[in-house]
């Protein structure tokens, strides 16, 4: 997703985050509004303590959303946080957009019961974008952690596609590669 | 492209002062492999031509 105005898509996404909590009931209960960030505020970090997804913990054995975890109210909630972490990571609030992705991560592998899925591999280069930003003359040792997290996200996507060298998956991979440049857009 | 982050990271790993001489060859080796590999996917999927849709 692309914003022409990252100040205001973030004040805009954590807006969105407060309405699906509230709408969905996934908000811990007595906890403050996520504050609209503007110009004059200090950063306000989101606090992922008050996401409720401990629905997510059962899911199996909820008949609703078992055959249809794409339309689980958390997924939306998920994807919010996400372009959130990915707001923070061009503003290079990195710390901040890392903890929103492995949080994301983590709420994926429960959602669909894997790691190893394509949104799961989205996240996965998410990261390994967020950590090359992260790279300066005096620290570079983000560059390694980017390289694992790029290798574990290809090797996601590859899996899933059933590559085999020179094999007909072929297309199954270029479908694979066309989702993902869809999400980056 | 779903290993274009991998080829910038190892693109600035080869590019760090400490990053030896085999360690570059290896870098630059793998990241050949990824750029053969996507034009290959391309030109099976879309044919020759038509490589400029994927980038």
């Amino acid at each position: 997703m692309h914003f022409v105005d990252f100040g205001n898509a973030e004040a805009q996404l954590r807006n969105i985050l407060e309405e699906e909590l509230n709408y969905y009931g996934l908000k811990k209960a007595d906890s403050a509004p996520f504050k609209p960030a503007t110009k004059e505020d200090t950063f306000t970090p989101i606090d992922l303590e008050e996401i409720n997804i401990g629905g997510l913990d059962n899911l199996e054995q909820t008949d609703e959303f078992l055959y249809s975890r794409n339309s689980h109210p958390i997924k939306k909630v998920l994807e919010t946080v996400l372009m959130l972490a990915e707001v923070f990571a061009f503003r290079l609030k990195s710390q901040e957009a890392l903890k929103l992705f492995d949080f994301v991560e983590v709420g994926y592998s429960k959602l669909f019961g894997s790691y190893n899925t394509i949104p799961g591999s989205y996240v996965l280069q998410q990261k390994a974008e967020c950590l090359l930003k992260m790279v300066t003359e005096r620290d570079n040792t983000p560059v390694a952690k980017a390289v694992e997290q790029a290798e574990k996200s290809i090797k996601v996507i590859e899996e899933l596609a059933g590559k085999k060298d020179g094999g007909a998956e072929v297309n199954n991979c270029l479908l694979a590669l066309r989702i993902q440049t869809l999400a980056d857009a | 492209m779903y290993n274009g982050n991998l080829v910038t990271a190892l693109s600035i790993k080869s590019s760090l002062p400490g990053t030896s001489l085999a360690e570059k060859e290896q870098y630059k080796v793998t990241m050949q492999q990824i750029v053969d590999k996507n034009l290959e996917i391309a030109e099976a999927a879309y044919g020759a031509e038509s490589i400029h849709l994927l980038y």
